[in-house]
């Protein structure tokens, strides 16, 4: 009877532990796992959205100003909203800019559960009425993006 | 005991008749037969808890075996990242009055055709680097994981160097856009090509 009591304490304690350690390890390897698989995800709202802000047309520059908006989130979404409406928008339409941008090369520097950093090289092709011949710019950015409802967005985006 | 004597007694006198002793010998089955239930009950209980425990701890092997190979892979990540800064670093810090040193230090982290071709220009690229009596000092500005597994990694570096020589560069900045692939070789990292990025 007591060797049984024991016997049964020992065994619950035991299941009790190995349970609560397949529970607690099961969720760690899955975040991990979320996390990895989270690269690809990073690096294509780094390269979209870094792609959208450099990229706009004379003719059709609000709505890529907008279109590019959309990448974006908190202090950087303000900023280049304003820098957008003030200084892209007017250069473009009175001097005749289009500016296409292409990405050769993206990294993930580091990630966690809802926050990033990218590194994105980018090729930049800028034509204006004065010049027509595309005038070519290279630069490296670093950007950080972080993760809101599910979605990856670029809340600062700097060349280095 | 007196105590005890006479209600026993008087048990025995309430109990004198046949039914009564009927009872007795339904009860004395009873009292036989309720450990046995619970004991069956409980070895199967002990049997499903074993079961139980055998299976969680199974799986708790193979969830920890999993953990560690996760681990163990943002740990090489971590490994891949600095491998690649050290060799740009190798590569844009170049003095003329270290340059075999610093010749020496790249082919030792590096393998395969990079090692090679590294190799094979290593005496033109010394004494051209001694010649124009050339200052480099590197520094990383960033670096990514373009993508890696357990063997290989490529890491994008974007890296400056400010180059000084003798036929007038004063700390001029560079800007370098590199890919630096590297081979996981265990216990160290080695670079098997490096290429500027367009």
């Amino acid at each position: 009877m007591i060797d049984h009591r024991l016997l049964i304490a020992g065994l619950s304690v035991l299941l009790v532990g190995a349970g609560a350690s397949t529970v607690s390890l099961y969720v760690v390897n899955r975040a991990d796992e979320e996390q990895q698989q989270a690269r690809s995800a990073i690096s294509d709202a780094a390269d979209d959205g870094a792609v959208a802000v450099l990229s706009y047309r004379a003719g059709s520059v609000d709505a890529d100003i907008e279109h590019a908006a959309s990448f974006l989130t908190g202090d950087f979404l303000n900023y280049y909203s304003a820098f957008g409406a003030e200084s892209i928008a007017p250069a473009a339409r009175d001097r005749g800019i289009t500016s296409s941008a292409t990405v050769s090369a993206s990294s993930v520097v580091s990630s966690s559960e809802d926050s990033a950093v990218a590194l994105v090289f980018v090729n930049q092709n800028i034509t204006s009425a004065d010049a027509p011949d595309p005038k070519a710019a290279s630069s490296s950015l670093r950007i950080e993006l972080t993760q809101i409802d599910g979605r990856w967005l670029i809340s600062t985006l700097d060349p280095i | 005991m007196s105590e005890r004597e006479s209600v026993l007694e008087s048990a025995s006198e309430s109990t004198e008749d046949v039914p009564d002793v009927d009872e007795t010998a339904v009860d004395k089955d009873e009292s036989n037969d309720e450990p046995r239930r619970p004991l069956r009950l409980r070895r199967s209980l002990i049997g499903v808890a074993v079961l139980g425990v055998v299976a969680l701890g199974a799986s708790t092997a193979l969830l920890l075996h999993q953990h560690q190979k996760l681990d163990a892979a943002q740990e090489l990540e971590q490994r891949y990242l600095q491998a690649a800064r050290q060799s740009v670093l190798d590569l844009t810090t170049i003095s003329a009055s270290t340059v075999d040193d610093d010749v020496a230090r790249v082919l030792e982290r590096s393998t395969g055709t990079f090692r090679d071709q590294f190799g094979d220009r290593a005496d033109d690229f010394v004494s051209v680097v001694q010649q124009a009596d050339v200052q480099a000092t590197g520094s990383i500005t960033e670096a990514g994981i373009e993508n890696a597994d357990d063997r290989t990694a490529s890491v994008l570096v974007a890296a400056t160097s400010s180059v000084t020589n003798s036929s007038g560069a004063q700390e001029e900045p560079r800007v370098w856009r590199l890919r630096v692939t590297l081979d996981n070789a265990g216990e160290s990292i080695l670079v098997s090509d490096v290429e500027f990025v367009p």
